[in-house]
């Protein structure tokens, strides 16, 4: 057990919506380097409570704090430089280079009047450059593919540079040559440069591949706790209403419905 | 007109450039609108007209008659260019104009109903008090809800059009109703005229405040331009910064219509095609709006006057004349 502050930590959270509660009284703290991965069946939840954790959405009990600091005490900007937040989807309204849209990820480190410097836009390209979009600073964003776009708004959220990263589906929209690499990057992200990691994962190989830790939410309680005691085909099982099978090993293992 | 290359972010020199390219075009302009009218004035008599080393006929026409009225025509074509930049990233729409909240339609409602109680001199007053009536009843009416609702974009751009068709019926109403006689000046309000514009020195004063008080939340836009998730991840706070922009529209809106009727398409064509010239970088758009928007309805308001001189056009129809032409080939050519 780690007895630094967690990056993140929140203490009986409950979140409903539309009346009906999604979690209750859930306790967590989110080290850095760890990964944690919430799983869960449709409409769960999930969206609701990293949008929750990251402070964009209000919460009918509980209190969460960044790096031993109540929410309540952080101002926007503060927010924003302690945590990313990589929503589901992002829709491109206007035209925008690709250096551009990674720019944006800057914009919480710097004061009202004042330009992006060249440190700014060399840590963009190289943010860039590791989700292999090295090149590309002069391209229209929304003349990328599908994937290409995912992988531009990871990099935008590595130049943002926060120390907590909550993602919602990281690896949609993306080939599985390109799942593998860019939570590859993701999961480097937690183990090398010390990022706290909460992300949203639909696909249960992906989710065994990359979590050391996670949160299964949907079931009569949302329960937490290391990778290999959340994500086992009893619990899973109870969690998707299914029976799962457990297959194949080490990289290769994964659930599927029997 | 080809598309320069850049990596899209403005940097303080290329900002620099572009905006010291589009001043040069706004005195050219200039020069052009004090020379020419009914008398031709050569650069020279207006240089000397405008530093105060001459008198005469030809010094007072630039002077008293066509200065003010040029800087009124560049102040209401920038006041209307920022606040269409503004409410395209705020509305997440380019289709969005100055009017989309309904503003135009309140003062036009306060301008018509002073023409139409024979009350000449109100009829600025009355334009002003219209469009902050519409201003408030739009975002009175966007925040009321059963759930007491967040305030969204969606909810306020359907209550202003709303509210804009309300506005739209009183004023066929009121054309309906006056007297032949008032429906010319009437049409003229409401397509955009700089006939009436006394003096230009409100507009100025307003135009400088909202393009500082709008240039103080550039970078909040462009990381609004990118969706309202996105900003708010990012540390702006969407709803306040939304609000304020929106005022700030509001009000460069409100102090164009009252100079110069509801001018239209200036506020429409004159972002959406720099945008896709220079890109979307609003450190740069808002400014480059100002200057090129109070351009382009500087040399309307110019060839209104003397194109088919003696008689005068509402400038709203050469804006119209011309910025469709000029946005069917930027479309073609551009980024869209």
């Amino acid at each position: 057990m780690t007895t630094e502050t967690p990056c993140l930590s929140c203490r009986g959270l409950v979140l409903s919506v539309a009346g009906r509660t999604l979690v209750s009284d859930l306790d967590l703290d989110v080290h850095a380097g760890e990964c944690w991965v919430v799983v869960g069946p449709n409409g769960a939840g999930k969206t609701t409570l990293v949008s929750a954790l990251a402070g964009l959405r209000p919460v009918q009990a509980g209190a969460i704090a960044y790096d031993g600091t109540p929410l309540a005490d952080l101002g926007p900007r503060e927010r924003a430089r302690r945590r990313g937040f990589l929503p589901q989807d992002t829709v491109d309204h206007f035209p925008a280079t690709v250096l551009e849209t990674a720019l944006v990820g800057r914009h919480p480190h710097l004061s009202r009047w004042q330009w992006e410097s060249a440190a700014d836009v060399d840590r963009a390209r190289a943010a860039l450059s590791t989700f292999g979009l090295a090149g590309l600073d002069g391209r229209d964003a929304r003349t990328l593919s599908g994937g290409e776009r995912r992988r531009l708004a990871l990099a935008a959220l590595v130049a943002q540079d926060a120390g907590l990263l909550l993602l919602d589906e990281p690896s949609s929209h993306l080939d599985l040559g390109a799942q593998v690499a860019a939570l590859d990057t993701v999961a480097a992200l937690a183990r090398n440069h010390g990022k706290a990691i909460v992300m949203v994962l639909h696909d249960l190989h992906l989710a065994l591949r990359y979590a050391d830790h996670a949160i299964a939410i949907g079931g009569p309680r949302t329960r937490t706790g290391t990778a290999g005691d959340i994500l086992t085909t009893a619990t899973l099982s109870e969690l998707f209403g299914h029976r799962l099978l457990a297959v194949g090993d080490g990289a290769a293992r994964t659930f599927l419905p029997v | 007109m080809p598309v320069p290359p850049h990596s899209g972010f403005a940097t303080p020199g290329r900002t620099a450039a572009v905006l010291a390219v589009l001043a040069a075009a706004a005195l050219l302009a200039l020069a052009w609108a004090l020379s020419v009218g009914s008398v031709a004035v050569d650069s020279a008599a207006v240089f000397h007209a405008l530093t105060g080393g001459a008198s005469g006929t030809e010094s007072a026409i630039v002077r008293e008659l066509r200065l003010p009225r040029a800087l009124a025509a560049f102040a209401v074509g920038g006041l209307l260019a920022l606040a269409g930049a503004l409410m395209q990233v705020l509305l997440r729409n380019p289709l969005a104009d100055p009017y989309i909240l309904g503003l135009s339609g309140g003062a036009a409602v306060g301008a018509l109903g002073a023409m139409l109680a024979g009350a000449a001199a109100l009829v600025t007053p009355a334009a002003l008090v219209g469009a902050f009536a519409s201003t408030l009843i739009v975002f009175g009416l966007a925040r009321v809800g059963v759930d007491r609702a967040p305030w969204t974009t969606t909810r306020l751009l359907l209550t202003g059009v709303i509210v804009a068709a309300g506005w739209g019926a009183l004023i066929a109403l009121m054309l309906t109703l006056a007297p032949d006689a008032q429906v010319k000046g009437m049409l003229f309000w409401l397509i955009g005229d700089l006939g009436g514009a006394g003096t230009a020195v409100p507009a100025l004063v307003a135009l400088a405040f909202a393009l500082f008080g709008a240039l103080a939340f550039a970078r909040d836009l462009n990381v609004l331009a990118r969706g309202e998730d996105v900003a708010a991840a990012l540390g702006v706070a969407v709803a306040r910064t939304t609000l304020v922009l929106c005022a700030v529209a509001a009000f460069a809106t409100a102090a164009a219509v009252t100079t110069a009727g509801s001018v239209g398409f200036v506020g429409l064509v004159v972002p959406h095609g720099l945008r896709m010239v220079i890109g979307n970088d609003q450190r740069l758009l808002l400014p480059a709006s100002v200057l090129a928007g109070g351009t382009l309805l500087l040399l309307a308001d110019t060839l209104a006057r003397t194109v088919v001189a003696p008689i005068q056009l509402p400038v709203g129809v050469i804006t119209a004349l011309v910025g469709v032409p000029l946005l069917l080939v930027l479309l073609t050519r551009g980024r869209t």
